[in-house]
């Protein structure tokens, strides 16, 4: 959580992740959840 | 000032400069999408409104000490941050239910049937991970190869880009598609993702 802490700290996030979010997730919650659920679960195989 | 086009970076300039007005306007902009992603994650109203407020309690922290750049990446940064509480639940959660079988040794069935559904959960989530990993295999070959690239593979957006010979905007939106269709497909099946 350390990394994840320093994102949060410096307000940085990763410039692809600013493209998922900005340019496929568009704000949709729904969307976003399935992305981290197909993260955790096709990761997983 | 009129809020309905003052940017996120303006209200966050309104707000370090004195008015903390705008520090309320600005998380009211976006608290819904918030408050929806953790809701889902979480599935517990409660649960998520403690959650969304410690997020925000973090943000608002970050950027009173000075520690914020905003690049309007405002909303991005606070889900990122909405994502890491959420995480952090979950591992407690994980932690508390290790200790409580360890406690639960004397009530034998208790500890049945704690363990009885945890096993079913899993049994459950496993198939339900399976269908939804029989539905990528059913999206259109470009959605398909994108979510493949990004989730197997872990490439970016970029890299996904330049291995399919594709601008990012397309790669982008293919993949916003398939995000769509997929969505589209666990309702029409009625699963319940957990």
């Amino acid at each position: 959580m350390k990394e994840l802490d320093s994102e949060n700290a410096t307000g940085s996030i990763s410039d692809d992740d600013d493209l998922l979010m900005r340019e496929v997730i568009c704000g949709e919650a729904e969307l976003l959840y399935l992305d981290t659920y197909l993260r955790e679960i096709l990761q997983k195989r | 000032m009129n809020v309905q086009v003052a940017s996120d970076q303006n209200l966050l300039n309104c707000y370090l400069s004195g008015d903390r007005n705008a520090i309320s306007q600005l998380i009211d902009r976006h608290s819904r999408r918030v408050r929806d992603y953790i809701r889902m994650m979480v599935k517990d109203d409660d649960v998520a409104d403690d959650i969304f407020q410690e997020t925000f309690i973090k943000a608002v922290r970050v950027i009173d000490e000075g520690r914020y750049t905003d690049n309007g990446r405002f909303l991005s940064w606070i889900l990122r941050i909405a994502h890491n509480q959420v995480i952090d639940y979950f591992r407690a959660q994980k932690q508390n239910r290790q200790l409580n079988e360890s406690e639960a040794g004397y009530d034998v069935l208790g500890t049945l049937r704690f363990a009885e559904r945890t096993v079913e959960d899993e049994i459950v989530g496993e198939q339900i991970a399976d269908d939804v990993r029989h539905m990528v295999e059913l999206l259109p070959e470009e959605q398909r190869t994108v979510v493949m690239m990004r989730y197997y593979s872990g490439l970016s957006f970029k890299e996904i880009a330049e291995h399919t010979g594709v601008s990012i905007n397309t790669a982008l939106g293919r993949m916003r598609y398939a995000l769509i269709n997929l969505r589209k497909m666990i309702k029409e099946k009625n699963l319940t993702l957990s």
